[in-house]
C-alpha cells in the first residue's frame, strides 16, 4: 500500500494534527465567542489567534529547512500537559487552561516533528498566542480597579484644570449635568494587552536590529496605554459635555474607542521615533 | 501501513489521543444546572416586605453599580433585589441580593470589596465573623467603608455556593472542584446588608439582628436558598 503524496510532504505531520485539534478547539472557540470573547473585555482574542496562525503559516518555511532532530520525550510531555490542561479546562470552566493548551500542543507538535530548534523560529508566534489566553475574573478584576481609578483620576484632574466643572467619585464622572462611569472596557488590564499586543506585533513586523530599542519600546507600550485612555476618557466627557448624553454613548462612544487606538499608535509611533533618535546617538562614537 | 513515516504515525497517535480526550471532556462536561434542581424563587416574593419589626422603606439609596454597567449585571446576574428596611425606631437597613444561576470562576457574583471602591467607597477595614441566628451561625465578611469622610456605611455580607456559605479564597475554589466533578453548575448569592451608620459596631448589631429577623420569618427552602443549608455551612464557619 502507497500512502498518498501529500502525507509525503514533511509538513504533513503538522496538517494532520491541526485536524486533529479541531475536534478540541472548535467547541472551545465557539463557546468563547458566544461568551467572553464576546465582549469589548476580550473582543481580542479571535484577532489575536488568527494573527498568531498566520504568524505561524509564515514561518512554515523556515521551519521546513531546519535539521530533523525531533526531541521526543519533551514532544510526548508536552503533549501530556496540553491534554490534561484541556481535558481539566474544559470540564472545570476554566478557560485559562482550556484555551493555554493549544499553546502547549502547537510546543508538542514542533518538538515531535522537528525539534527544540522549531521553538526558537516561532517563539514570537508562540509568545503572541498568550495574549488570547483569557485571565481569570479575579485576576482582571484586582488590576483592572486601580487602574480606572488612576485613569478617571488624571482625567479629573487635566479637565480641572483645563476649567471644566468636573467631579469625581471613585470611577464616576460628574462633568455639568451628567454623569459618566468609567467602564471596565474602557481603561481596564484587557485595554492594556490589546495595545501591548499591538505594539509587539508593530515591533515584531518592523523587525528593528537593536535589542535595546525593542525593549524600551515593548516596556513605553504600558504608559503609553495608560495615557490613551486618559486622552479616550477626557475625549468621552468633552464629547458628553459638548454634545449631550446620547451622543456620548451612541455613536461618538465607538468614536472615543477609536480615539484610543489612534492615540496609542501616534504615541508608540512618537516613541519609537525618539527611541531611534537616542539609539542613533549613542550608537553614534563606536561607529 | 508499513509506507507510513514515523512523525505521520505519530501524528496519527496525537490525533487519536485528541479525539479521545474531546469526547471525555465533552462527556465530563457539568451537565446538572443547581439553580434547576431547585423549586423556582423569585427573590422579590421570597423576602417579604414585611418581618419581624422591620417595613419596607419606599425612597431606596442603596448602592448599586451605574446604569450602564446593568447590561453587565444581567449577564453575571439572574435575580437582583435590592431595598431599604426600616424598624419602630428609625433604624434604616439597605438590603442587597443578586442570585445567579452559574457560579463557575468566569460568572462569579462580584465582592463588595470590589464593587464599593468602584462607587468612590473606600474601604477601611475587612474582617471575617459571624452571625448566629435560629438558622444556625453564619460566617460573614464585615467591612467598614466610607464615602468621602460623609457617608460612612458598615457592610455585613456573605456568598453562597450552591449550598455552601463561602467568603472566597482557596476555600471557594474547592466547593467549586467538588461541584464540578459531579458535573453539577453551582448556582449562588451575594447576600448584603449595610446601613449608613458612624458607629460600626452599632451598625453591625443592627446588621445582625435584621438578618436574624428575615431569616427566622421564612420557610426553610427559601431560607437555605438565602443562607445555605445549616448543616454544611456551620462546618464552614472560621475559628475565631
Amino acid at each position: 500500500m502507497k500512502p498518498a503524496a501529500a502525507l509525503q510532504h514533511p509538513l504533513a505531520p503538522f496538517g494532520i494534527v491541526a485536524l486533529g485539534a479541531l475536534a478540541l478547539y472548535v467547541p472551545s472557540f465557539r463557546d468563547l465567542l458566544n461568551g467572553i470573547w464576546g465582549t469589548d473585555q476580550q473582543g481580542h482574542g479571535p484577532l489575536v489567534l488568527a494573527i498568531s496562525l498566520w504568524l505561524l503559516w509564515r514561518k512554515g518555511p523556515e521551519l521546513l529547512a531546519l535539521p530533523d532532530q525531533p526531541a521526543r520525550s519533551a514532544g510526548w510531555g508536552c503533549f501530556g500537559i496540553a491534554m490534561l490542561l484541556y481535558a481539566f479546562g474544559r470540564t472545570q470552566g476554566i478557560q485559562m487552561f482550556e484555551v493555554g493548551s493549544l499553546i502547549w500542543l502547537v510546543v508538542s507538535a514542533l518538538l515531535l516533528f522537528r525539534g527544540s530548534a522549531a521553538l526558537k523560529v516561532v517563539w514570537f508566534p508562540l509568545f503572541f498566542m498568550l495574549f488570547m489566553v483569557p485571565l481569570p475574573g479575579v485576576v482582571v478584576d484586582t488590576l483592572t480597579q486601580p487602574m480606572k481609578l488612576a485613569v478617571s483620576t488624571v482625567a479629573e484632574w487635566i479637565l480641572w484644570n483645563a476649567g471644566y466643572p468636573v467631579a469625581r467619585t471613585g470611577v464616576i464622572l460628574q462633568v455639568g449635568p451628567y454623569q459618566l462611569l468609567v467602564a471596565d472596557a474602557c481603561a481596564g488590564l484587557n485595554t492594556l494587552l490589546t495595545l501591548e499586543a499591538l505594539g509587539l506585533l508593530y515591533l515584531n513586523l518592523v523587525r528593528h536590529e537593536s535589542a535595546l530599542r525593542n525593549i524600551t519600546l515593548a516596556i513605553l507600550i504600558v504608559p503609553i496605554s495608560f495615557a490613551a485612555n486618559v486622552i479616550r476618557v477626557i475625549a468621552l466627557t468633552l464629547i458628553t459635555y459638548h454634545f449631550g448624553d446620547e451622543a456620548g454613548q451612541g455613536f461618538l462612544h465607538g468614536f472615543a474607542g477609536m480615539v484610543l487606538f489612534m492615540a496609542a499608535l501616534m504615541l508608540i509611533i512618537a516613541a519609537d521615533t525618539a527611541t531611534r533618535a537616542v539609539v542613533r546617538t549613542r550608537a553614534a562614537p563606536a561607529v | 501501513m508499513g509506507g507510513l513515516s514515523r512523525p505521520v504515525r505519530q501524528a496519527l497517535a496525537m490525533v487519536v489521543a485528541m479525539l479521545l480526550v474531546a469526547l471525555l471532556a465533552q462527556a465530563g462536561r457539568p451537565v446538572h444546572k443547581l439553580s434547576e434542581q431547585r423549586t423556582r424563587f423569585d427573590l422579590e416574593q421570597v423576602v417579604p416586605e414585611r418581618f419581624g419589626d422591620w417595613r419596607l422603606l419606599r425612597a431606596g439609596g442603596v448602592v448599586l453599580p451605574d446604569s450602564s454597567v446593568l447590561a453587565n449585571l444581567q449577564r453575571l446576574y439572574t435575580q437582583t433585589l435590592s431595598r431599604a428596611y426600616v424598624n419602630s425606631r428609625g433604624t434604616v437597613i439597605m438590603l442587597s441580593i443578586a442570585y445567579g444561576d452559574d457560579q463557575r470562576a468566569a460568572m462569579a457574583v462580584h465582592y463588595p470589596e470590589v464593587c464599593y471602591p468602584a462607587q468612590g467607597f473606600q474601604v477601611r477595614s475587612n474582617r471575617l465573623d459571624s452571625v448566629t441566628t435560629t438558622h444556625g451561625t453564619l460566617p460573614v465578611r464585615r467591612l467598614e467603608t466610607e464615602l468621602s469622610r460623609q457617608r460612612y456605611e458598615p457592610v455585613t455580607y456573605w456568598v453562597t455556593i450552591g449550598d455552601r456559605i463561602s467568603l472566597g479564597g482557596v476555600e471557594r475554589r474547592l466547593i467549586e472542584l467538588e461541584y464540578g466533578l459531579q458535573r453539577i453548575v453551582p448556582d449562588g448569592l451575594l447576600f448584603r446588608v449595610s446601613s449608613i451608620n458612624r458607629d460600626s459596631a452599632q451598625a453591625f448589631r443592627d446588621h445582625d439582628t435584621f438578618t436574624g429577623d428575615l431569616l427566622a420569618s421564612l420557610p426553610a427552602a427559601s431560607r437555605e436558598w438565602l443562607a445555605g443549608d445549616p448543616a454544611r455551612v456551620r462546618a464552614a464557619v472560621p475559628q475565631p
